[in-house]
């Protein structure tokens, strides 16, 4: 019996999924090719889409910096402190709402839902504030200085406040922008190191987007 | 002698015992005590300094100004440009998504060979962070390396390889919605791929016998089944892209001229880099005024379409 030839149209469904999926995955291609090639072939026209004596020089750079090893840390206790609260609130919530009915049940829920609605920049100002009165008052605050201290002894006040704050994400931004300036005061970067491990930790149970947003800003307060 | 320490116990346990409503009220504590002072107490307090002048130099102190902010902020017409280019991003930022969105998952809904590894293929952009995003994007729309404009300059879209995508207005938009369509089209895929699998098969089957073609099918059997996952995926999807900060900051910090400086990168420069907190929890609280405003009018039609289908 001879094979059935399926029609033009079957293998041109076929054509244009692989097509999109290519176009989708282009961005991520050209990230992964531009970090196997040195800048001198990147900044280079007609741009190479295979990579052009490759190697792994950019890499053995971040692994082998300890700035980078520290946004790699920060990272993990961010997003693992993050988990866990979320863990442990949601369960709790999770089954309070599900097993039991009560007076006022639809209401908060709404409530909590309703959080999704809530400016998250309107939020940041106001606990920015909030923190940054409250901050004087936190014993750790010497600590901090002290840390910025030695940084600025060591000459080394620009790396000190980025592997503060940096999560790889807000790094690789970091490393990008080449635009670092500093925070000019001492004490005001212990400050803002307080207020953003604290409040990266507490605001992960809202949205663990709202770290990433929140290390933007203060990268940019100079 | 047993007995009575069994009764004993049985009263204690009884003394013990909590009501259902108290021990659910236990079990909301936790979530509410972080809401409350994470989210709504700053909510207030951002409604209150909203009416008053608050800046670095009298942090302890804010001095209420009554609606002077408010003046301020519309006087210079800035806000409605603010506002302008808000919903400007988030309507083409949400359509352009919702329409890919449904092609792809209409695409991905057939019956294919591989079907599961292209679903997990467009999956990956959802994964990767804001911040890279705007990055990857920054670096493949770069004026003289990118590697858009070359592509696009050798298909003959472009009539030269140096085009300054975020140094002009309407390209800078153009470039922050295509990097944020690309990073949230898998979200809108795999919503309205879930729900098109909830579709009854018979319906479109009993369809197709009645002689509707591929168009009526998608019109009057597939949109309509999917509806409520259209509207709350729409709806997520527009909250989340009023929200956004990340990658508009990241891509043309605003610029140029204000051009795509949405509302959180508005709040954001008066409250961070012009200090002034009071201003910028104005923009805040106008920005939550209209997003309350939209929740109503939101539910509202929800409503009226769940009386409608009852």
């Amino acid at each position: 019996m001879p094979a059935r030839i399926k029609p033009v149209h079957h293998y041109a469904k076929y054509a244009f999924t692989v097509l999109l999926v290519c176009i989708v995955l282009f961005p991520i291609y050209w990230m992964l090719v531009s970090s196997f090639m040195p800048n001198s072939y990147l900044m280079s026209l007609p741009p190479h889409f295979l990579p052009k004596n490759p190697n792994f020089a950019n890499y053995i750079k971040i692994f082998t910096n300890n700035q980078y090893l520290t946004f790699f840390k920060n990272s993990f206790l961010v997003s693992s402190s993050t988990v866990v609260l979320c863990l442990i609130v949601s369960i709790l919530s999770g089954y309070g709402f599900s097993r039991y009915n009560f007076k006022g049940k639809g209401f908060a829920m709404t409530a909590i839902l309703t959080v999704q609605m809530f400016p998250i920049v309107a939020i940041l100002i106001s606990l920015y504030t909030l923190y940054l009165k409250h901050a004087r008052h936190i014993p750790q605050h010497h600590r901090a200085v002290n840390q910025v201290d030695s940084g600025v002894s060591h000459g080394g006040i620009g790396n000190k406040e980025g592997s503060f704050f940096n999560s790889p994400e807000s790094a690789a931004r970091y490393t990008v922008s080449q635009d670092d300036h500093g925070f000019g005061s001492r004490k005001y970067v212990a400050r803002v190191h307080l207020l953003g491990c604290t409040f990266k930790t507490i605001h992960g149970c809202n949205s663990y987007q709202i770290g990433s947003k929140f290390l933007c800003l203060f990268l940019n307060i100079s | 002698m047993a007995q009575n320490d069994h009764m004993e116990e049985k009263v204690n346990k009884r003394r013990f015992h909590l009501s259902d409503n108290a021990f659910a009220g236990l079990m909301l504590l936790p979530v509410f005590a972080i809401l409350v002072s994470v989210v709504f107490i700053p909510i207030l307090k951002g409604i209150y300094v909203s009416f008053c002048e608050y800046k670095i130099s009298n942090l302890n102190e804010p001095v209420w100004n009554n609606f002077h902010n408010y003046i301020k902020v519309f006087k210079n017409g800035e806000v409605l440009i603010y506002f302008k280019n808000t919903f400007t991003y988030v309507f083409f930022a949400v359509g352009i998504q919702f329409v890919f969105g449904l092609a792809i998952a209409l695409l991905l809904n057939q019956n294919m060979r591989a079907r599961g590894i292209f679903r997990g293929l467009f999956l990956i952009p959802w994964i990767i962070p804001s911040v890279v995003v705007a990055i990857v994007w920054t670096w493949m729309l770069q004026q003289q390396f990118g590697v858009i404009n070359y592509i696009l300059y050798n298909l003959g879209i472009t009539s030269t390889v140096n085009i300054s995508w975020t140094q002009q207005p309407f390209l800078a938009m153009m470039a922050v919605t295509m990097a944020a369509v690309w990073r949230q089209l898998p979200y809108m895929m795999v919503m309205i791929l879930a729900g098109l699998q909830s579709i009854d098969v018979s319906l479109t089957e009993s369809a197709k016998i009645e002689g509707a073609n591929s168009w009526n099918l998608l019109r009057y059997i597939t949109l309509p089944s999917i509806r409520p996952v259209i509207t709350t995926t729409i709806w997520i999807a527009v909250m989340a892209n009023f929200q956004m900060f990340t990658i508009v900051f990241n891509m043309t910090g605003g610029g140029p001229v204000n051009a795509t400086t949405t509302l959180s990168l508005a709040a954001h420069k008066k409250a961070f880099l012009e200090y002034d907190f009071g201003a910028g929890s104005t923009i805040g609280v106008l920005w939550l005024t209209v997003l309350f405003i939209a929740t109503l009018l939101y539910n509202k039609f929800n409503d009226r379409y769940v009386s409608d289908y009852q």
